[in-house]
């Protein structure tokens, strides 16, 4: 059994939308098959696909108001430039969610 | 553009390398409790694994990705499993073995620098594997 979380994309973006998703969301977001695809060729079946996105979202949201609140010892703590590349990246996640260009997933398989 | 995974390798190598009282404090002011999550598996979700990950026959179950160690630690933990847990970057695991002796797994649980695209198991060597967010 492969049991695990994922982000990704909803199917069907266009190009200017995957861009967009890729500078909002990971790095790989739009990098590889969809889960489908990436199961089937390793083998598995019984795909089970939950979302998450909501859940997802109150986590990102949880993630930047702590920061904010925290704003002055983070930045004493890790530094000017690691703690604004992480906020941006928690930032750009939720943009990503709210245009419905992320989505996060439960995902289930099983060795056929 | 799609940066290439060394570039991701070193980049979250970074990430592991922040001081761990900081992003303590941090986690417990988002979500109550600090855990070692430094992504986006909430305990919600990692106890989810664990309950998926006992589910079927029994057997070690693999971590892809561990990072430093979560929720690899609490799936070990709640499962009962023997865990192996795998990642790239060495900074993290030290992490992940430290998180283990911490909770007293250090016996069944192995921590090992290896890239998930070229595992070094025999197939049908785990029960189960899990993964958080490490395919995007």
């Amino acid at each position: 059994m492969v049991v695990g979380f994922s982000i990704h994309t909803p199917p069907s973006l266009t190009p200017a939308q995957e861009e967009q998703a890729t500078e909002l969301g990971p790095s790989l977001v739009c990098g590889c098959e969809s889960p489908q695809e990436l199961i089937d060729q390793a083998g598995f079946s019984g795909l089970e696909v939950t979302d998450v996105t909501a859940r997802f979202r109150r986590t990102c949201s949880a993630w930047l108001a702590a920061m904010k609140e925290l704003e002055p010892q983070l930045r004493r703590e890790l530094g000017d430039e690691d703690f604004e590349d992480e906020l941006d990246q928690k930032e750009g996640m939720l943009i990503g969610i709210d245009e419905g260009l992320l989505l996060r997933s439960l995902i289930i398989c099983e060795r056929l | 553009m799609i940066p290439d995974l060394e570039d991701i390798f070193e980049r979250q190598a970074r990430r592991y390398e922040r001081p761990l009282d900081a992003w303590a404090e941090l986690e417990k002011r988002a979500f109550g409790q600090a855990v070692g999550l430094n992504g986006y598996t909430i305990v919600a979700e990692a106890e989810e694994l664990a309950r998926l990950s006992e589910a079927k026959v029994a057997g070690p179950v693999l971590d892809l990705g561990t990072g430093r160690g979560w929720p690899g630690w609490l799936i070990a933990e709640r499962a009962e499993r023997n865990l192996v847990a795998i990642d790239v970057p060495v900074v993290g695991l030290k992490h992940a073995r430290d998180a283990f002796a911490a909770r007293d797994l250090s016996l069944r649980t192995q921590v090992i620098a290896s890239d998930g695209m070229a595992l070094p198991f025999a197939s049908e060597t785990f029960s189960s594997i899990v993964h958080t967010d490490v395919f995007c």
